[in-house]
């Protein structure tokens, strides 16, 4: 068997620089942000499939059509492709304009909101929300912080370093009624979650939580409806549900493996978790085993920590620190994780899945060995001018596409924008 | 036209679609069935049977501790003509005519005895709400004592139970408290619109503090996510949702209260109702998420726009500091004789009817139709209706009063929340059960069905 991660092939990949109406005078100067948008539209005559890229450069969100050749989606047998396609072509002399812009602002992370009234979610550096809409060019809802440079005190005084840290994220329920998002409070050790209403009045702020004892809390994720767990500065994950008081359902405390620098919930299977650490280690967890611990007081004194256990340890090879993990939004097994090399690793998590037994109390985690690398390890992706070790700004430059299997929109500081698929035996 | 009819105005019996009842007779001997608490709901599913010309539903009936489902076969006669469209075919109006004979929905179970499907051991249940067959469990069942049990097809035992040990504890306050025992119900229930989530209020066993609990249904059922205090009320005798998240629970000190799911423990927003009588019952359309109706011990009805309401209580145009919000009510109705309203419903599948139940145990049908169509959204000038008088509109909208069966007793003031249903699916059909265990489904006939 080859081993499909030292072969990069590409079943599809494309890539552009966009070139826009307006003089923009150091396009790395901006933070860049990417996602998709979930409408697809497959042309049989022309045999192409469109979609779009929603991109944003400093305070200004554009909307990218791209076209990939239906044939490599469908009919024919995918074939392994190294050339660069051409999904931008029809794209790559137009000079765009932005289709929204939230002004004053630096947009850091995108979401792309399905059916509601709004179209896009939109988090600036300061923790703001803004939502859009279709053919209104400012937003229509908006969550102001004023907390510019306060932020920039916290992220100073963190024992963190300010920029491979966001210092806010956002995250939306799966049924999209409710955001939760995470920011500085601007004193040293409290940061702060707001629940906020996507449904019924969106933007209206429900709830402020406390996380004491954090400075950040850089990521939060739903696992469902309900339930989100948060990721902050001292190591540890709370898990709440948006319907319950002020204090987390369980913790999970991860002291040993270095930084905690991001995590990631499937939103396919519900249970499934995945942490990323600055040494380059990744975990995969059980939502429920890690619940189940905490009242299992079998193996442990009083007072004592619960023993949580992964259900497997990988790692990024030459210790590249993780800063982004996503996991697939069509996949239950599939994961991405991005190094602060920039590279952008798949892993398929269904070997390690299928040693795994909820029930077996004995269990002890699936070691990093090479068999389970090799095994799990589908696919690294490094084109394009990603490869920079600068570490700032790498989280929200990789995302998946919603509805397309497989399909990773990357875009790099120098505005180079670009879309693949992965070529790995299991396409076979 | 006999659509000119008032159907309230007539003296003659109210004429049925349908109505069939049954007095359900048990495996397990029930000494003095008028000594038992009974209850009634619906399941969702249906059975239409094109060649026996039948539809069936079944009914979830609870007498004391235990639950049973009663088949019936509608004759589809009666319902088909709503399926297709209302009477344009002429073909079927002929088997839509009014029939005030009792039908014989019932005859499959008549002389069948009924073993409990579910046993709710040691309570008393008062209350049934079906999920849906395709959840885990399949109905959740309130006990006299506030405790809730999940139960599923196939198992007689709860399968989730939330308990609450406060038996003397639910009696004192109910006794210490400034309304009747027994006409209010102390605790009640109810679930989100995506049955996610589910809101209990229950006394707290002292005299000015009632609790409401949010428990979760979807992946935990059964874990107590928050406990919310309502300070100043004995009870909290009602709890409706209006979509997933915003709720409103309705207290013996004639306030209702509106929450949302996620937010801390404060209301959102409050609506103050001291003026007729006491404020038994309340329920919130599921069709529209914005309608809701208030039923008064006075008799008064009154139906409100919740956006209006909410509205109301930010603006200060019209009052001073300090004083209350000016929420008006879209609509004011009344059960003539002053019959104080114990219990009211909105319709499942229209938008624009709901039934309220009079402590004589009349069921009444109202439908608004006739209002929306004069009422401006927009215009908040209260004259916009001076044209329709208070006699006219009560005319217009009520369409139909059940008396039938033994519920026509008015020595016994209590038990009468939760003894009438609609049907989730069916349009218009009710069921309903007496004190006696006479079980009725109905149709009613009104004249706009022609």
């Amino acid at each position: 068997m080859t081993k499909v991660f030292k072969q990069s092939s590409y079943e599809h990949i494309s890539s552009f620089k966009p070139k826009f109406l307006q003089r923009v005078d150091n396009v790395l100067h901006h933070s860049k942000a990417v996602t998709f948008s979930s409408n697809v539209v497959p042309d049989t005559d022309k045999g192409t499939l469109s979609t779009s890229l929603i991109y944003s450069q400093g305070s200004d969100i554009y909307e990218l059509g791209c076209e990939f050749p239906l044939g490599g989606e469908k009919n024919k047998e995918p074939k392994p492709d190294s050339e660069y396609g051409d999904a931008f072509a029809k794209v790559e002399d137009k000079k765009f304009s932005p289709k929204w812009v939230y002004s004053g602002e630096t947009v850091s992370k995108m979401a792309y909101l399905d059916g509601s009234e709004t179209t896009l979610l939109a988090m600036s550096k300061n923790g703001s929300l803004a939502w859009f809409q279709e053919g209104v060019k400012v937003p229509v809802h908006i969550v102001q912080e004023m907390m510019g440079p306060m932020t920039s005190y916290a992220a100073m005084h963190s024992h963190v370093r300010p920029d491979s840290l966001a210092v806010s994220d956002f995250a939306v329920s799966l049924d999209g009624e409710t955001v939760v998002k995470s920011q500085s409070n601007g004193s040293e050790e409290d940061s702060i979650l707001k629940i906020i209403d996507n449904a019924g009045k969106p933007s209206e702020i429900l709830r402020t939580i406390h996380v004491p004892g954090t400075t950040v809390t850089h990521s939060v994720r739903f696992f469902d409806n309900h339930m989100f767990a948060s990721c902050s500065d001292d190591n540890v994950l709370r898990f709440w549900d948006t319907r319950t008081n002020d204090k987390p359902l369980w913790v999970l405390a991860d002291p040993q493996n270095g930084r905690l620098t991001s995590f990631d919930a499937s939103s396919v299977s519900s249970d499934l978790f995945v942490t990323g650490f600055s040494t380059g280690l990744i975990k995969l967890w059980d939502a429920r085993a890690v619940e189940a611990a905490t009242l299992d007081f079998t193996n442990r004194q009083n007072g004592e920590e619960p023993i949580q256990k992964e259900i497997a340890n990988f790692y990024h090879s030459g210790g590249d620190s993780v800063v982004d993990v996503q996991f697939s939004p069509t996949s239950p097994t599939e994961v991405l994780t991005v190094g602060g090399s920039g590279n952008v690793y798949h892993w398929d998590m269904e070997y390690a899945l299928s040693n795994y037994d909820a029930d077996d109390k004995n269990r002890v985690p699936q070691d990093a060995c090479e068999k389970l690398q090799t095994e799990s390890l589908k696919f690294l992706h490094t084109g394009g001018s990603r490869r920079s070790s600068k570490q700032r700004g790498k989280r929200n430059t990789v995302a998946w596409h919603p509805v397309i299997d497989e399909l990773v929109a990357t875009v790099d500081d120098d505005s180079l924008v670009s879309v693949y698929k992965p070529f790995t035996i299991d396409s076979n | 036209m006999p659509t000119t009819q008032k159907p309230w105005a007539r003296s003659a019996p109210s004429l049925y679609h349908h109505i069939s009842s049954v007095k359900p007779k048990f495996i397990t001997r029930v000494d003095d069935v008028l000594h038992f608490t009974k209850t009634l709901t619906f399941r969702s599913e249906i059975i239409p049977n094109k060649a026996k010309g039948t539809l069936t539903a079944s009914l979830l009936y609870s007498q004391g501790s235990d639950i049973y489902e009663i088949d019936c076969d509608l004759p589809l006669a009666s319902f088909y003509q709503t399926i297709t469209g209302n009477g344009k075919d002429s073909s079927s109006t002929l088997s839509s005519l009014p029939n005030s004979e009792y039908g014989d929905a019932f005859k499959g179970v008549e002389d069948t005895k009924l073993s409990t499907k579910w046993i709710y051991a040691g309570e008393t249940v008062t209350k049934m709400s079906y999920l849906d067959s395709s959840l885990d469990s399949t109905i959740i069942a309130m006990s006299k004592n506030g405790s809730l049990a999940w139960f599923k097809d196939g198992c007689k035992v709860p399968i989730h139970i939330v308990q609450e040990m406060m038996g003397p504890a639910t009696r004192f306050s109910s006794i210490h408290s400034h309304v009747r025992p027994d006409s209010l119900a102390v605790s009640d229930f109810c679930l989100s619109a995506n049955l996610d989530t589910v809101v209990k209020s229950q006394s707290s066993g002292t005299e000015e503090d009632s609790i409401l609990k949010v428990i979760d249904n979807s992946g935990r059922p059964g874990d107590i996510l928050r406990t919310i205090h309502v300070p100043g009320t004995t009870v909290t005798h009602s709890v409706r949702f209006f979509d997933n998240h915003l709720f409103a629970s309705c207290s013996d000190d004639n306030i209702l209260r509106f929450w949302d799911t996620r937010t801390s423990k404060r209301p959102l927003w409050i609506l103050n109702e001291h003026q007729n009588g006491r404020l038994t019952s309340f329920d919130t359309s599921q069709v529209t998420n914005e309608l809701f109706v208030t039923g008064f011990s006075t008799g008064v009805i009154k139906l409100w726009d919740v956006r209006a309401v909410e509205t109301a209580t930010t603006d200060l145009t019209h009052r001073q500091n300090g004083e209350d919000p000016i929420q008006n009510e879209l609509l004011s109705l009344y059960h003539s004789g002053g019959d104080s309203v114990v219990d009211v419903q909105f319709s499942p599948t229209s938008s624009s009817e709901f039934l309220t139940v009079g402590s004589t145990g009349n069921v009444y049908h109202w439908d608004t139709e006739y209002f929306f169509s004069k009422y401006d959204d927009d215009n908040e000038d209260e004259a916009s209706m001076d044209n329709a008088t208070p006699e006219e509109l009560q005319g217009q909208c009520l369409k139909f009063f059940h008396t039938g069966g033994s519920r026509r007793s008015s020595n016994s003031q209590f038990g009468k929340k939760n003894t009438v249903a609609w049907h989730p699916v069916i349009d218009d059909l009710v069921g309903t059960v007496d004190a006696n265990s006479l079980v009725t489904v109905y149709k009613p006939f009104t004249g706009r069905d022609l």
